[in-house]
């Protein structure tokens, strides 16, 4: 598979100060397909990731992440990416993972593969984060009716054909639940593997709190008995 | 007595509209029987009050009062959720012509100015 066939979709809300970080690195990499999408962001966000040479795409006004993650898997898909990687714009994923992601899909055969921070060596999640991801695991058991151990994570890998099929709905951070859903719906292959996170006080600060949590769960319940 | 009047006076009013509305099309069957059986029991239990603790002692409650006020929490409740539901729709729907205004003015090399807060 080679690397211009992967399109990496980065969402970004006010994330001026790191996205271009991620980008340079990126491209370092050899990724050329890559896709910000600036979720209505009050700071130099889009202009960033334009100077840096990316795809950027800019919502007028914020929608959350699985509004930015539908427009940037809609621009992949676009672009003719056969597999679409998702990452985090606070430079928490390594990109040296992505290729771990990748690999499933084109030795195995795989529709999609998860990141899970819960794998693998001891992790550093803070508890906070472990008991959120706890209870977001549970729900999307529930109510979702499939099993996996970071069902919050935002670092994934899917094979375009898989991501055509899926019907998101969400807009918000209920989408990483969401796409588990679809993989039971779909009856999609996946698989786990486990990714090293960079936890900084800038990265804590951004992503799910329990308040947050509480709202997916109202949100993923209002999707799946509409 | 009077009050007894005065909720009948109400629920009949409300029949009324929902009348209105069901034949200026303002509101669908469904919703039109909902509200019917709803208004009506109120109309029913108003006039016939030992009835509400009947119905609730068949169903193992020990007051009508008690049973009136489940049966209309559960009622809200379920109101919430649908419009709850609905809005999620809706907010779905927004997001969907978002992406499409991003992905046109991506085409067009297009960005949004925007004031910096």
């Amino acid at each position: 598979m080679k690397k211009s066939e992967i399109a990496i979709v980065v969402p970004a809300y006010n994330e001026a100060k790191t996205v271009g970080k991620l980008i340079k690195k990126l491209v370092y990499a050899g990724y050329k397909n890559v896709i910000v999408v600036d979720d209505g962001s009050h700071d130099q966000t889009f202009e960033v990731a334009q100077n840096c040479g990316a795809v950027a795409l800019q919502l007028p006004i914020n929608r959350g992440a699985g509004g930015a993650l539908r427009t940037g898997f809609s621009e992949a898909i676009n672009l003719g990416a056969k597999i679409v990687v998702m990452m985090d714009a606070d430079l928490q994923h390594r990109v040296s993972d992505i290729k771990k992601l990748v690999e499933p899909i084109v030795k195995k055969k795989l529709d999609i593969v998860l990141g899970s921070r819960l794998l693998g060596e001891k992790h550093k999640m803070p508890k906070t984060r472990q008991i959120a991801n706890i209870t977001g695991n549970l729900t999307t058991r529930l109510l979702l009716g499939i099993n996996v151990t970071d069902s919050q994570s935002g670092f994934r890998a899917i094979r375009a054909k898989a991501l055509k099929k899926m019907d998101l709905k969400s807009s918000r951070w209920e989408i990483c639940s969401e796409m588990v859903g679809e993989i039971k719906r779909l009856n999609l292959k996946f698989t786990e593997i486990p990714i090293k996170v960079v936890y900084t006080t800038y990265s804590l600060s951004k992503g799910q709190n329990f308040k947050n949590g509480l709202k997916t769960l109202a949100r993923l319940l209002a999707i799946k008995f509409k | 007595m009077i009050f007894k009047i005065f909720i009948i006076t109400f629920a009949v009013l409300f029949i009324v509209r929902l009348l209105l509305g069901l034949s200026q099309k303002k509101i669908d069957a469904t919703n039109f029987l909902i509200w019917i059986l709803v208004w009506g029991s109120v109309i029913v239990f108003t006039i016939h009050p030992t009835l509400a603790d009947q119905v609730a002692q068949s169903i193992g409650v020990a007051r009508g009062t008690d049973a009136v006020f489940f049966v209309a929490f559960m009622i809200m409740f379920y109101f919430i959720f649908r419009l709850y539901s609905k809005i999620t729709a809706v907010e779905s729907d927004v997001t969907e012509t978002v992406k499409y205004i991003a992905l046109i003015n991506r085409k067009l090399d297009r960005g949004v100015k925007r004031k910096k807060k």
